[in-house]
């Protein structure tokens, strides 16, 4: 189709463009290294003194951790600067993708991509290819495939999040300070396995913000972590699907209030 | 509106036949916008690249695409940046970049949103000769949003005035300047300081050492008739003719109503 | 009375009451504020009540003080997190190119940042943490010092802010001569967030890691008071405590001072 060429030759561009600063690439790998080091040398430490959190032991976050960095990678790279959009509709320059005959989301997503996500995938691969080792996972292509498809499931529930969070942007003008809270507290949900909080917490990140079905709910279901796994914890890939459509409806009705309020 | 980017909130617009907003897709095809403050290119890719995308965007076809970069690099003199990132480039150059990348698809309208601020005398000459190139050849109609006055002098042959969606004037610019900039000004410097003195048909407006400003009506006296007459009395050393600023003349189009 | 190089009381306060009246404009960014605070502290209580579940007595205290420490950590952040520091402001006149118009000011670059800092945290303080830390006592199991205690724990975070400033400041002096800083700022905040023991107590830390946590700076900014307030330093301990805080602002305050007249001298040459 006309629009993957097109954004294709978009991401071309892009990478061209980020080439250009070598440092600055080696440095993002670098801090990104070291973030998600500290993060897990901090859980490490709490499991060192404590041995389990729940019936999740020190290998078990470590799978959980580094699901979540898998999908986080993918959706970092090519979906990162979605925070981009509140500066492009308050300084205007979002009307040059409406003045092309273009599709205004693909080029906006095309516009830009991000070498933090590689950082981040590459600590999901070691930590799983580790943990996996540790728990001594032996998983049949059914599984192989399933946890494949959650992977990219996570990613496009966090790209369907930061999507309706930047499309807010075209009602308040101004979102990204919401959307860094939101962030900030997701952060702390992916990384602890989601049944340790209170039930309000559980609904809450389960129905509403469903951020445990990118990360907690696949791996309770690959890692057999609840005694009866429920159907609806397998539903990872319908949580993604629907937040996608809910996310471009958003998209197009703020698109379309950006055009008649005379900005 | 006419861009396809507002949305009009009563009675209708149309483009060449097109409804902007509607049809957005195919207004696009058939305009081509310079947003004069804020660049439409990709920073940190050399030119030339963002050239390629806008081929890819555009669906323009390889001739086509081919004649017309050969055309315009040249005409802009775009041939010593076309292989540099937009964020090394002067003002200047940028907004020639961005008239070039606006013309690739062979527009049949092109929007420039005030496209001269900024950019230095040498580099708004070039611009103003382009354009009027660019119209007379390929028949490319030029809107033009401006304060400044130069470039509607050099370009305009029609002329729109609009205050709060209200129609104020429109015809060529001869005629307005006729009619709503009558007052023109006279700067006398003479040889000497002198005194204070009566011309007929003008009136001294300000003093200062051996220099005066006189202003007089259009169709009452010519600026020689005035400096045969004052020159008689006193030598005079230099002159300067200023005509009415866009502002004053707006101003008065507004009190005329 | 008035120093040639601008720094006085009055000043300061003139700072202070500016920076006052520019933070309580931004009342969105402020409630959103408050939800995340709450959530936080809502959500670490639950963190370590499923860790001693299993383990009641590992941590070397008992739970109730443990959910204190969390939640206070959590409370400070308004005013000891390094995104409001001085450095944030340096860095957006770096990124604009008019950082010489602050440095070219009559006035002491450090104590300009100093007081424009202290009166944002003033105010952070009294509207985001002194709420944070009422609704923390009544809704997430703060638990109230002893007397000494929370004498010490004031003096502690005193100091705290300070220290925090001047790390804050060498790292806006050093935005002004590297390009990479948006990725040096990341790596610092999760070094502290490591060695600050703000999530994570360091007296809880492996050995080898706690002996690098003793000899940093970081511990000074969340760990020292708020160590104090839930009664692990009393005594003798808390004057020692207080002393290494202090003996860190000596040290950073003539590191910052010889910093920033080599950073000067480089900028003004350079352009920048």
């Amino acid at each position: 189709m006309r629009n993957i060429r097109l954004y294709g030759q978009f991401i071309r561009v892009a990478v061209l463009g980020k080439v250009q600063y070598k440092a600055d690439f080696l440095v993002g790998i670098v801090s990104v290294l070291i973030l998600n080091a500290v993060n897990l040398s901090l859980i490490g430490i709490l499991v060192y003194n404590f041995n389990t959190l729940g019936n999740w032991n020190i290998w078990d976050l470590l799978f959980l951790y580094s699901f979540w960095m898998l999908s986080r990678g993918i959706y970092g790279v090519f979906f990162w600067h979605l925070s981009d959009l509140e500066e492009m509709i308050v300084s205007g320059t979002f009307d040059a993708y409406l003045v092309r005959p273009a599709s205004p989301f693909l080029q906006f997503i095309g516009k830009d991509i991000s070498y933090t996500g590689v950082g981040d995938f590459l600590v999901g691969v070691l930590g799983f290819i580790l943990a996996a080792a540790q728990i001594g996972l032996h998983w049949h292509i059914g599984q192989w495939v399933y946890f494949a498809i959650c992977v990219l499931s996570g990613a496009l529930i966090q790209v369907a999040i930061n999507w309706i969070g930047a499309s807010l942007c075209f009602w308040t003008t101004r979102s990204n300070a919401a959307m860094y809270i939101t962030e900030r507290f997701t952060v702390l949900m992916q990384q602890y396995p989601v049944n340790i909080f209170g039930r309000y917490f559980q609904i809450f990140v389960t129905c509403f913000l469903p951020v445990a079905f990118i990360n907690y709910y696949p791996s309770v279901v690959l890692l057999g972590k609840a005694a009866e796994v429920q159907l609806w914890q397998y539903g990872a890939p319908v949580v993604a699907f629907l937040l996608l459509a809910i996310a471009a409806f958003i998209w197009s009705k703020g698109v379309k209030r950006y055009a008649g309020t005379g900005n | 509106m006419l861009s396809g980017i507002l949305q009009p909130t009563s009675g209708s617009v149309t483009v060449n036949g097109i409804r902007p907003f509607d049809q957005r897709m195919e207004n696009a095809r058939q305009i081509g916008v310079v947003f004069g403050q804020k660049t439409q290119l990709w920073w940190d890719v050399p030119l030339i690249e963002s050239y390629r995308l806008l081929k890819e965007i555009y669906r323009i076809d390889s001739d086509t695409y081919q004649k017309n970069l050969d055309r315009y690099v040249p005409m802009l003199g775009l041939e010593e940046v076309i292989n540099k990132p937009v964020r090394q480039m002067s003002l200047g150059q940028r907004v020639k970049s961005d008239i070039c990348a606006a013309l690739l698809h062979d527009p049949k309208i092109l929007f420039l949103d005030e496209p001269t601020i900024g950019v230095d005398v040498v580099s708004k000459k070039y611009l103003h000769d382009f354009i009027s190139e660019v119209n007379r050849e390929k028949g490319t109609t030029v809107l033009l949003t401006t304060h400044d006055m130069g470039d509607i002098e050099k370009l305009c042959s029609r002329v729109v005035v609009i205050d709060s969606g209200h129609l104020m004037y429109d015809g060529d610019l001869e005629s307005m300047v006729q009619k709503f900039g009558s007052v023109r000004s006279l700067m006398i410097e003479f040889e000497e300081p002198v005194g204070d003195f009566h011309v007929e048909n003008a009136q001294l407006t300000k003093s200062e050492g051996s220099r005066k400003w006189f202003s007089f009506q259009r169709d009452e006296a010519t600026p020689m008739e005035l400096l045969r007459s004052i020159g008689d009395k006193f030598p005079i050393k230099d002159i300067e003719i200023i005509e009415p600023d866009i502002e004053g003349i707006v101003r008065n189009l507004y009190e005329s109503k | 009375m008035r120093a040639s190089n601008g720094i006085s009381l009055r000043t300061g306060a003139a700072f202070l009451r500016n920076e006052f009246y520019n933070m309580s404009i931004y009342r969105v960014s402020f409630w959103l504020n408050f939800i995340y605070t709450f959530l936080m502290m809502y959500s670490v209580g639950y963190v370590w009540r499923a860790l001693y579940a299993a383990n009641p007595s590992v941590a070397g205290v008992p739970l109730p003080q443990m959910i204190s420490y969390a939640v206070l950590g959590v409370a400070l952040e308004a005013i000891l997190h390094p995104r409001n520091g001085p450095q944030r402001y340096i860095m957006e006149q770096v990124r604009k190119g008019t950082i010489e118009m602050d440095i070219m000011k009559p006035i002491d670059f450090q104590f300009y940042m100093l007081a424009k800092n202290m009166g944002g945290i003033s105010v952070r303080f009294l509207f985001l943490v002194l709420p944070s830390l009422i609704a923390a006592f009544f809704l997430f199991s703060l638990e109230l010092p002893s007397l000494p205690a929370f004498l010490g724990f004031l003096c502690s975070l005193v100091f705290s802010v300070i220290v925090s400033f001047f790390l804050n400041f060498i790292l806006g002096l050093l935005s002004m001569v590297t390009m990479n800083i948006r990725n040096i700022n990341w790596g610092y905040n999760a070094l502290l967030r490591f060695f600050s023991g703000q999530m994570v107590p360091l007296w809880i830390f492996p050995s080898a890691l706690g002996v690098i946590s003793d000899i940093l700076p970081f511990r000074c900014i969340y760990s020292i008071p708020m160590s104090i307030y839930i009664g692990n330093y009393a005594g003798l301990d808390m004057l020692g405590a207080l002393g290494i805080q202090f003996a860190w602002i000596l040290v950073l305050w003539l590191a910052s001072r010889l910093l920033m007249k080599r950073v000067f001298t480089r900028v003004m040459i350079q352009g920048g």
